[in-house]
């Protein structure tokens, strides 16, 4: 069966450069074409619309600009912008038509001239586009994951504002709540994520029982544990986790050295991430600096992290006093345990340096489920395993995946007083999220060629939403759910196996051989 | 060089596209030379494109995407700027000045600067010689 698609253009003069004439003979250009279904002229939009009167546009006016720009490409992809709202869509739409350059009469026109319609529906690869591209919920549940009075109490707040709520504890737990709306399996070890957003299926460990869950959204609650780290037995060198160095400091004499680590791992060779707190450790760098508590205070970090106020008290460290040594994965920092030096080769000076080192501080070990469970739960992180949110850095508690929802694991580990409007934030998002009870796969999403995958898994490392996977047959496959039709996947396939809709490379090459048609004339 | 130049800017919809737009609000236009192309992402751009624009006789191409830290879908704009100096040292093999190709990182607010970007680009490749792939190759 061949693909049909209907054709919709713009008659409006005002902001095409297409005549009457022109409009006639793509109409009928077009007809020609077995694969078209249907033609039809609008006046969708003009140049002289502006903000205020879009209000006044029609829900069926704006589906048929929104189904006119789809329709071309080299016009803004509507397709994409479907999860917004019609109106934000139809400004985005404006804004191209904006954009384009004046011509003599001070008129836009949209850069979309004849020869570009020709090329590309010689060249049209459209596929059909699915008519109820609405996923439901299978369920209305939510699976809180987490550990701690934090978790119970997120997922107590949630069942009380009548969203049913699973509670899956990393810990067992003595007593039982009985609260409505809410269910509590205790005592768990995350397995695996299938599944897509409002579809989840988290694998339990349950006392070597296997256990699926159906979820329509996640959420990952931190919890921040003290565990101790304890000195090694026979060294001078004291180890001081950096949620008790204030205690700690408040009673200790004078020492030679105090070092500031950003991480354990640097030093222990395992490789448990610790997440280390950008805020406390500054704060407490700087204070016993400024209490002279030691000739020399350093903080060796591995990367420098400077949104927002952070900027502020990296400054302020280092007016105290504080000397920063930066390092990188290949040459981690040694320890001279008999001698309390750390030699370290700094990266932008170049050489090595020793640092006296009394006492050492780091944060303690988060749980050493956590970057693990990123992993095992196929949440986009970064190279660090922390978590990608989406959008701006902060007031945010959404992961890059749609449904799946974070405190606490995205950037760096929080004081416990930031963290507070963050779980207030992240409640309001997923109860707007399951309530909506559907989400729309969005129309530009990659696709895979079974035939021509090699299975080098090369998506499956590039894809910033990790919406790409291996399937039974061990080719790739990508979850047209999750995927956000970034095309990252596309340019990296060796195999050339993947298309992304709606901006294949069959439609770049039309539109670019189209834009430099005169020069090669 | 004399007369008109061609350009051909890829430019991401996110970041780079919102640039554009408030250079169009503050009440100016980019240059006539440049034609734009939208992709999703800068992610999406294969070298073959680039080096695609230049055979068909485009003087110099730009990539417009967002500030690599800022990047809306986390890697475009790191694996675009890898693609981009691959490129640049295929047009040295082939004795093509590397200039030809140029990224630009701008921040969404950041239309000005990208405009004044834009220009000086155009403005440098009138200093270049004539390309020669200028009439384009089939």
């Amino acid at each position: 069966m061949s693909n049909k698609v209907c054709v919709i253009i713009s008659e409006c003069t005002a902001c095409s450069d297409l005549s009457r004439e022109e409009i006639g003979e793509i109409q009928s250009l077009l007809r020609t074409d077995p694969r078209i279904a249907s033609v039809i002229a609008i006046k969708p939009l003009c140049s002289k619309i502006g903000r205020k009167e879009l209000r006044n546009f029609s829900v069926e006016e704006c589906d048929r600009a929104a189904l006119a720009t789809w329709c071309l490409p080299g016009s803004i992809d509507i397709a994409r912008l479907l999860p917004k709202s019609i109106s934000s869509a139809l400004v985005d739409i404006v804004n191209l038509l904006l954009i384009s350059p004046k011509n003599e009469m001070g008129e836009n026109r949209v850069s979309i001239p004849v020869r570009a319609i020709r090329a590309s529906v010689s060249k049209l690869s459209l596929a059909e586009p699915t008519k109820d591209r609405r996923r439901k919920f299978a369920s209305s549940a939510i699976a809180v994951i987490g550990s701690g009075d934090r978790a119970l109490r997120v997922a107590r707040t949630l069942a009380s504002l009548g969203a049913k709520t699973k509670l899956l504890l990393l810990e067992p737990r003595a007593e039982n709540d009985k609260t409505e709306n809410l269910e509590i399996i205790d005592g768990v070890t995350p397995e695996r994520l299938s599944g897509y957003p409002g579809n989840f299926l988290i694998s339990i460990m349950k006392k070597d029982q296997e256990l699926d869950i159906a979820a329509a959204a996640i959420l990952l609650v931190s919890e921040r544990c003290s565990v101790d780290i304890s000195s090694p037995s026979g060294s001078k060198l004291k180890f001081v986790p950096l949620e008790q160095f204030e205690n700690y400091s408040a009673q200790m004499s004078k020492v030679k050295g105090i070092v500031f680590f950003d991480d354990l791992w640097a030093i222990s060779s395992s490789t448990e991430h610790v997440i280390p707190a950008w805020h406390l450790l500054l704060e407490s760098a700087k204070n016993a600096a400024l209490a002279n508590l030691a000739d020399s205070v350093a903080v060796i970090a591995r990367d420098i992290k400077s949104t927002g106020l952070l900027e502020f008290l990296w400054a302020e460290a280092a007016d105290a006093g504080v000397q920063f040594v930066r390092y990188d994965d290949r040459s981690r920092p040694r320890l001279e345990k008999s001698e309390s030096l750390v030699t370290v080769k700094d990266l932008v000076l170049g050489e090595s340096l020793s640092l006296p080192a009394d006492i050492i501080v780091a944060p303690t070990k988060s749980r050493p489920w956590e970057p693990l469970f990123i992993e095992k739960l196929f949440i986009p992180a970064d190279w660090n395993l922390r978590a990608r949110i989406k959008g701006p850095q902060r007031g945010t508690a959404q992961s890059t995946c749609d449904g799946i929802f974070l405190i606490g694991y995205a950037d760096f580990n929080r004081p416990s007083d930031e963290l507070e409007p963050e779980l207030s934030s992240a409640i309001v998002q997923i109860l707007s999220f399951v309530r909506q009870g559907y989400i729309i796969v969005r129309g530009a999403v990659a696709e895979v060629d079974e035939e021509k995958c090699s299975s080098c898994m090369t998506c499956v490392r590039t894809c910033p939403y990790r919406a790409a996977r291996m399937n039974e047959n061990w080719k790739a496959e990508i979850l047209s759910e999750k995927c956000a039709g970034c095309g990252s996947c596309v340019a990296v396939c060796p195999s050339r196996a993947i298309e992304l809709k709606n901006c294949t490379t069959p439609q770049i090459q039309a539109q670019l051989s189209t834009s430099l048609e005169e020069v090669m004339i | 060089m004399n007369g008109k130049v061609k350009v051909v800017a890829f430019v991401c919809e996110n970041h780079a596209f919102a640039a554009l737009r408030s250079i169009s609000e503050a009440g100016e236009s980019v240059p006539e030379s440049i034609q734009l192309i939208k992709l999703p992402c800068t992610g999406r751009l294969d070298t073959a494109h680039l080096l695609d624009a230049l055979r068909l006789g485009a003087d110099g191409v730009i990539i417009v995407g967002c500030l690599e830290e800022n990047c809306y879908h986390d890697v475009g704009s790191m694996l675009a700027r890898g693609r981009v100096e691959r490129c640049k040292a295929i047009l040295k093999d082939i004795s093509i000045e590397p200039e030809r190709i140029e990224m630009i990182n701008s921040a969404s607010v950041n239309g000005k600067g990208l405009l004044l970007k834009l220009r000086q680009f155009e403005k440098r490749l009138f200093d270049l010689p004539k390309s020669p792939l200028k009439g384009g190759i089939k």
